[in-house]
Order: structure tokens, then sequence, then C-alpha cells
């Protein structure tokens, strides 16, 4: 037997026979179908919450104008008005430090900078209230001090307010900004820099003149991630005694049971996230004329000695010991306190396995559903494909208060469809099985967490010639089997840091995991936002280290982003 | 417009019914531009063929709709009798038993070489698959990479790999998208030569895809030029280099030296001297052109002496003398530069011989015929 045999039976080709295979009926449709079905299960809630918004009808109206809006829209104003501006700030000073300047420490700084990302936003509130509290440590050191006794005596700064709030949330989201504007400085500054210098800026002055208009789009694109956390925050703000209008939709929803006035409570939030989506739009866009330099070059820092160091030095540290040491070790040591005084109790055992559990299986949806559509738009590249995948991303932007009231029609009505029909089948209802079943819970997370692995998939199929798709495909394989061995293998890096970030994500959520969990089920994050409802101490600080731990996962991930190798 | 030749001759690209693959006038647009229009052309079994062009000509394209990764919008493609695309069908590449070698090789990264090769085997037993993937590896000695995974290959090793795995499933057609263009010149020609022998070795019907004309003349049995989405000409090396049918494929496959004429009397009037133009409308605007070594220098005194055999037109008489401006050693041939009465752009003389031709000496020319072509000048 030879290759140059002419009788060898190769797979595909007998000579002398017409056509090996009859031709079959291609199936590669499905792929578009399915990307389509993965978008429109996406964009079900929207639909759904304009639906039971319209279907409300005003009387609502005449209350939420007079007594709900006015503070909501202002406090709502106010918070992202305040988190805005500390996060640009701390954001972009830190990242400026660490890209311009070499001291002591920057290495470490560099990527302990992001360790706030770790830290939810109800976890540091949680944190800071008992710490700051008129009889926590902080408070009765000072009033030691000065030698008061009681806190009745001398009346210290409550963190339960506005500005508490906006400092807290700021300590925690600041790290969006760094990390998009710190990526911008390390890939694009240092050529532009370099010409402003020799174009006779001083060195002083190429921070405000050069780098800071450079890096604006940077620094918007962190912004509107950080506004849009702030606005799907729901544990800090109601702790701290922040009335958003995340916190008007949820009490209208669960303390009125009025859905319609939530839904329009939700479009009236939905005109923010909008604008917050568009802001960040702008942004991408005139970032990508930004990166024209081919080949990037990191800068040059510049070494800092004696004070400047030191001062440098305390810029960068002072943000992760507010933002992340002094919660974590607040909650270790209560985490120890109650460890050693009552073990770690059956129930946070079972919290922690609802949450792994919950997580799992939203995270596998969110990767195949994400898989599903890059492949489609892979295999049958097109304006419908293209679309899908875009279409698929919205949730990130969705809060998910108002994803669990957009989602609660449908999943309902399907559940009640269910039940009839198991009704009038078997003579027995089966109850409501998508709420029951936290399968409601795992769809709502799954759209809010979509993004990140169409984004993350994307980038990774991108880096995949199509010379390799088309080699595949004439040595004989069908594209689903192209995409096993090929894609697959070549993604594999991509699909399980999007599955890291998607994981985390998920035992983080709370506002959407509140609304939609079956009864009695809890998670680690429902658990400490219980507690803390009650204003109770208890267990709370186990599972907030345990968030707080898995948190930390992706930091070393990202601590990697924008960072070119060999650095 | 008038065409030198009848267009009957252009579309000798056109199959014969014996022919193992056969494209009959395929065309494609993307987004409003036409990719390719019209497309005639025939593969006999086991011939090589070249498609040469330049960058942005279709070609690529064309080749990607016979291997089934594009669909033509129109036309049809049959391999040995059975249509692969066309007529409401369509095969899809895994089932057409076509292979298709990249220019970047397109080798699966993740993959070693022998599981490189093995891919193309997967639905065969495995011994024999085995057999055909040890076979391949041998023929084109590769044994000691097998294990290697492609990023620990240099360029020339990389291209055996890729032509053994488009070769181990013994494809029908065998199509080659500038396999050659990414090796260093030194390896190239070496490279060439042992690929081409293998393909015509194993009887593998071969469309390559080229833009080196050199090439495209010296490794096909035959060589279709194409330009701006369609075939201009189709045939032999020597019939397509001898016998151009445009003014476009005689440029494309050596410079040569051009100048405008007006038909007058069945004759194209030059600097150079006067040309019959066979089948030109009297006064059409002419372009005609010379090839650099169909023109000889003579020292200015021969003048009055005839040639003999009328092989070789003596132009002297007629006023074409020229100055030599420059004389340039290009290693094996010899570029004279010359300035001709009457011409204001310089005329260029090739030549093996080494003569002492220097600048400013005064020289009579002479042409070959077979070096002139004579085409409308509006094409």
């Amino acid at each position: 037997m030879t290759l140059a045999d002419p009788h060898i039976q190769s797979r595909t080709f007998r000579p002398g026979s017409p056509l090996p295979r009859p031709v079959r009926r291609r199936l590669r449709p499905l792929w578009s179908a399915g990307a389509v079905a993965v978008a429109a299960l996406v964009c079900l809630p929207v639909l759904s919450l304009v639906v039971i918004a319209l279907g409300g009808g005003l009387s609502l109206w005449p209350h939420l104008l007079a007594n709900v809006l006015p503070v909501a829209l202002q406090d709502t104003a106010l918070l992202l008005g305040g988190v805005g501006l500390m996060t640009v700030t701390i954001g972009t000073a830190t990242a400026w430090l660490v890209s311009a300047y070499d001291f002591p420490g920057r290495r470490l700084m560099e990527w302990a900078l992001l360790l706030p990302l770790a830290v939810p936003t109800y976890i540091v509130a949680y944190a800071y209230l008992d710490i700051l509290h008129p009889v926590g440590p902080v408070q009765t050191a000072i009033r030691e001090v000065l030698g008061y006794a009681s806190p009745r005596d001398l009346r210290l700064w409550d963190v339960r307010s506005m500005t508490g709030c906006i400092l807290l949330l700021g300590l925690v989201l600041y790290p969006y900004v760094y990390l998009t504007t710190r990526a911008m400085f390390l890939t694009q500054a240092a050529n532009v820099i370099e010409a402003a210098r020799t174009l006779g800026t001083p060195r002083g002055r190429v921070f405000l003149r050069v780098a800071l208009p450079m890096a604006r789009p940077a620094i918007v694109v962190g912004l509107s991630l950080v506004l849009m956390e702030t606005l799907n925050d729901i544990g800090a703000s109601e702790f701290l005694g922040a009335r958003t209008i995340t916190i008007a939709v949820y009490n209208t929803w669960v303390n009125r049971s009025d859905l319609p006035g939530a839904a329009q409570l939700s479009l009236v939030m939905l005109v923010i996230v909008a604008g917050t989506v568009m802001l960040e739009r702008w942004a991408r866009r005139s970032q990508r004329y930004a990166s024209s330099v081919q080949r990037p070059r990191p800068m040059a820092p510049v070494r800092l000695r004696g004070l400047p160091a030191g001062a440098a030095l305390l810029a960068c540290v002072l943000p992760v010991i507010f933002g992340f040491v002094a919660p974590a070790l607040y909650l270790v040591d209560q985490a120890w306190a109650r460890i050693s005084f009552a073990g770690i109790s059956p129930r946070i055992w079972a919290e922690a396995g609802n949450t792994l559990g919950l997580a799992l299986i939203a995270s596998a949806v969110v990767i195949a559903a994400g898989l599903l559509v890059g492949f489609a738009a892979r295999l049958r590249p097109g304006a419908v494909t293209t679309g899908a995948a875009r279409l698929s991303t919205i949730g990130y932007a969705l809060p998910g208060t108002v994803l669990a009231i957009g989602l609660l029609p449908p999943v309902l009505a399907v559940d009640h469809l269910l039940d009839d029909t198991a009704l009038a089948l078997f003579g027995s209802g089966i109850g409501l099985v998508m709420m029951g079943s936290g399968a409601a819970l795992a769809y709502a997370l799954a759209v809010r967490f979509m993004a990140i692995s169409t984004g993350g998939l994307e980038s990774g199929l991108a880096r995949i010639p199509s010379s390799l798709d088309q080699a595949a495909r004439t040595l004989g394989q069908r594209p689903a089997g192209m995409l096993r061995l090929i894609h697959l293998p070549l993604s594999k890096t991509a699909i399980a840091a999007a599955a890291l970030l998607v994981f985390v994500d998920c035992v983080k959520e709370l506002p959407a995991t509140l609304l939609l969990r079956p009864l009695n089920f809890e998670t680690l994050a429902t658990h400490l936002y219980g507690e803390a409802a009650r204003g109770t101490y208890e267990e709370a600080a186990i599972a907030a280290l345990i968030i707080v731990l898995v948190g930390m996962l992706p930091v070393a991930l990202l601590a990697r982003v924008g960072r070119s190798p060999g650095r | 417009m008038m065409l030198v030749t009848p267009p009957q001759q252009i579309v000798q690209a056109a199959a014969d019914a014996g022919d193992w693959l056969v494209l009959r006038g395929l065309g494609q647009r993307f987004g409003g531009r036409t990719v390719l229009r019209d497309i005639d052309l025939g593969l006999r079994q086991g011939e090589v063929v070249c498609l040469v062009g330049p960058s942005g000509c279709g070609k690529s394209t064309l080749l990607r709709l016979i291997a089934g990764v594009d669909r033509p919008q129109t036309g049809s493609i049959t391999l040995n009798g059975a249509t692969l695309c066309g007529e409401g069908v369509f095969v899809e590449p895994e089932d057409r038993a076509i292979g298709l070698m990249f220019q970047d090789y397109a080798l699966f990264p993740h993959l070693s070489v022998a599981q490189n090769i093995m891919f193309g085997l997967r639905g065969l037993p495995k011994a024999q698959a085995q057999a055909l993937c040890n076979e391949v590896i041998a023929r084109l000695g590769i044994g000691s990479l097998a294990e290697r995974h492609p990023h620990m290959l240099s360029g020339g090793e990389q291209q055996r790999v890729a032509l053994a795995r488009a070769l181990a499933p013994r494809p029908r057609v065998m199509l080659m998208d500038e396999p050659f263009s990414n090796l260093d010149k030194t390896l190239r020609d070496g490279i060439r030569d042992e690929t081409l022998a293998l393909l015509r070795d194993l009887g593998t019907t071969t469309l390559i895809v080229t833009h080196d004309p050199e090439e495209a003349l010296s490794a096909g049995n035959r060589v279709a030029l194409m330009r701006a989405g369609t075939i201009v000409q189709c045939g032999d090396a020597a019939e397509i280099y001898d016998r151009p049918t445009s003014a476009y494929a005689a440029e494309f496959f050596g410079e040569c030296n051009r100048f405008d004429a007006v038909c007058r009397g069945g004759r194209a009037e030059t600097a150079l001297g006067s040309f019959a133009a066979p089948g030109q409308a009297e006064g059409a605007p002419l372009r005609v052109l010379v090839r650099p070594h169909a023109i000889a220098l003579h020292n200015s005194t021969t003048t009055t002496t005839t040639e003999t055999g009328g092989a070789t037109t003596r132009i002297g008489d007629a006023g074409a003398d020229a100055v030599v401006i420059a004389v340039s050693l290009m290693g094996e041939i010899e570029q004279i530069t010359l300035r001709l009465a009457g011409s204001p752009v310089p005329l260029r003389v090739r030549s093996t011989e080494r003569r002492a031709a220097r600048a400013g000496i005064r020289v009579n020319l002479s042409v070959n015929p077979a070096g002139i072509f004579v085409f409308p000048a509006v094409e």
C-alpha cells in the first residue's frame, strides 16, 4: 500500500466513484438559530419589563412623583456623581503613579491596587458599619484617646450617610478605572509622552497636558463600569441608608408587592443605564482611534527617592488599606472569633454548597451559551450572528434588581403552564418548577454575566486564523468536529479565564439572587444580607470572608491584563 | 474595439469533456465588488496548472471556491463528472476530497507533526491511517520531525509538513496557495523542484496559485493568467510567453519596451522602426511592445550591411541609431540603457553576451520579430 497506489481507499474518495458521500442536508443554520435563541433569551427580561410597565397604568405615579422619585433620583445622582469622582481620582492617580514612576514597592502595588475588587460593595459596607460603629473599635479608640466615656459624650461622624456610602463604594470600585487606565498607560503612552517632552513639555506637566487627555477614553470606560456597579448595588445603599432608585425599585416590589410600579421605576433606571452604556460605547470608539501604535512600548518610569517616593507609595497604599486590608482583616478577626467560639455551623456549609452549586451551574450555562454564540459567529459570519453576539451581552448593564423583575413574569408564565399541563396530564400539579428549582435564578445570573463569556471567547477565537478552519474542513472535518478538535483546544485558556470570572461574579452577586432564589434557599451573599438587615452579627463574617477569598481569584488573572510580556 | 486575437482563442482555458476538474462561468461578488467573473477552466487528471496574476486579481478566491470554503454566486464546478457546486448543489468542503495548502501553512499549533498529518485520516481504520501517515512522512523525509510541534519547525520544515498533511488523505485535486512564497529565496527553488517532482510522481492533479511569473512559467504544465477577476490567457509556458494575446500578458511575463503608434497601411511606425500590424484598422492607436532581449546592438559603422535569412530586421537606415547611456551587469545578463532618437523614454536592451559597450558610444539596432508584439492601445 503506497500513496501512489490508485486502489487504496481513502476515507472520502475511491477513484472511479462519482462522489464519496451523498450530499447531506446542511445543519449549519442550526448554529445561527442557536445564537439567535441565546440573544432572545437575554433580551426577554427587558422586553417583559416594558410590557409589565405599560400594562400597569399610571395610578401609582402621583405617589411615585410626590414621595419616591425626587429623593430616589437625587440620591442616585449624588451617589453616582460622588462615586464617579472618587473612583476617577483614585484610579487615574494610582495608575499614573505606578506607570510613570518607580518607587520602592511599586511592583507590589501594581497588583495590590486591584485587591479591593475582591470585596463586593455590600461586604465593604457590612464591615465598615461595624468598624465605625459608635461602640466599634475606631470610635472607642478615639474616645479613649480623647478621654470621653461614652458615645453620648462625643458624637462622631456616622458612616450611615450618603457621604459614607460614596466613600465606601468608591474604595472598592476604583480598580475598574485603575485597570483600564493603567492598561492604556502601559500600551500607549511611551511614544506620545516622549514626543511631548522633546517638544518642550516639562516633565511635571506631562500628566495634565498629555497623559490625562490621552487616557480620557480609558478612564471613561472604567467609569462607566463603576457607574453600572453602583446602580447594581443594593446591599451597601440599604445598610448605609442611601435611598437610591435601586432601593426604590426593590421596595416597591418586595414591600409593596407592586410589580407594575417596580417595572415602571425600572424603566426610569434603564434610562440611566442606557446613558452609562452610551458613555462606554463612545469611550471605546474613541479608544480605538487612540490605539494606532503598532508595537506597544512601556514607558520608562522615573525613579523616585526619599520623600517623593514615600508619598507615592503612601498614595497607593491608602486605597488598598481602606478598600481591602482593613475590611479583610476585620472579617478574618470576626470569623476567627466566631469559629473558635462555635465552629462552623452546618448552615454555613449548606450555604457554601448552595453558592458553589449555583455558581457552577450558572457558569456552565454561560460558557455553553457563549460558545454557541461565538462558534455561530465563526461558522456563519454575517449580520445575524454578529447581531446575536452583540445582543447577548446587554445583560452586563442590567442591574440585578431590574433583571429579576423583568424575568419574573415570563418565568412564572412558563411555570404555570407546566403546572397546568401536569395537572391536566397526571391529575396533580408540580408547583412552580423554574422558580422552585432555582432555574430562574441561574437564568438571571447567566443573562447578567453573558458579556464576560462572549467577550472572552470572542477575543480567544479571534486569535485563531481562519486558515485553520479551512484546513480542518478540507481535511474532512465537519463544523462540529472542527470546533471540537481545533477551536476548543486552542481557546482553552480563554474559556477557563471567562469561566473563572463568571463563577466568581456569581458567588458575589446579591440583588438578583435575593429576589429570585427559591424559598428557604440561602447563599453566602443572601445570608450576609439577611444578618446585616436584621442587625445581628453572627456568622455573616464567615460568609463574607469566603466570598472575599473567592473574589481574590480573578485579581491574579486581572493583574496580568495590559501587562506586556516579559515585564 | 478590435482584438488582435479572436475571442475564441482567449477562452482556450475552457474545459474539454474529458477534463477532471471543470470550472464553468464562476462568478463572485463581495459587497458590490466583482472579484471573479466568468471563470472557465479545465484541469486534466495529473496535470499541474499554475494560476498566476497580481495580488488582488481573485486567484486565491478562486482556490477557495474550488476547495468549497466559499460559495460562488454563479457558475458551476464539477469533478470527475460530478457536480460540486452549481444547479442547487453544494458539496461541503469536507466531502470534496480536495486538498488545500496555505501560504501560512495553517498547521494546527496544538498538534504534533504526526497528529497534524493524521488529522485528515480520522475516518480511516487506525492501522491504515497510521500506515498512510508513515508512508507520507517517509516520502517527504520528515521522520525526525514527527513528534515535534509546529512552532519548533523551520519555515522549510513547516512547508513539508503542510504538504504531507494535505497529501496524506490522497486528495483528488491539490490546491496550493502561494506554497513557496514564505520560504527563503535560497531554499525556494530546491523545495519547489522537490515538491513538483513529488506531485508529478503521485499523479496528483494540482492547481498552484502564485504571483511570481517565473515560478508560473517553470512550475506548471500549463499557466492560467488572471487579471481583475478573469482568466485572460491560458496555455503552456512557451505559448503564453511567445504568443501573448494582450499587452497585459506580454508585460506580465517580462518587462518590455513600450512604443505608442498609429496604424498606417497595416504597419506600426515607431522610433525603433516600422513593424507589421496585421488585422489592425487604419488609424487605430497601437501599443508596440519589444522584449529587451530581442534587440541586438551593432557597431554604427556596419549600418549598411544587410542581414541574411530574414529573421532579423536591421533598422539602422531608418535612423534607429542610439546612444548608450548606461551599462549595468546584473549577473548572468547585462542591461544596456540607450537613448533612442525620437523617443522620450530610454530603451532597455538585455543580453547574455558581454560586449564592450560604454556610455556615450553610438550604436545601430536590430530587432528579432519574435520579440515584438503589436496590440491595440486601448484595452
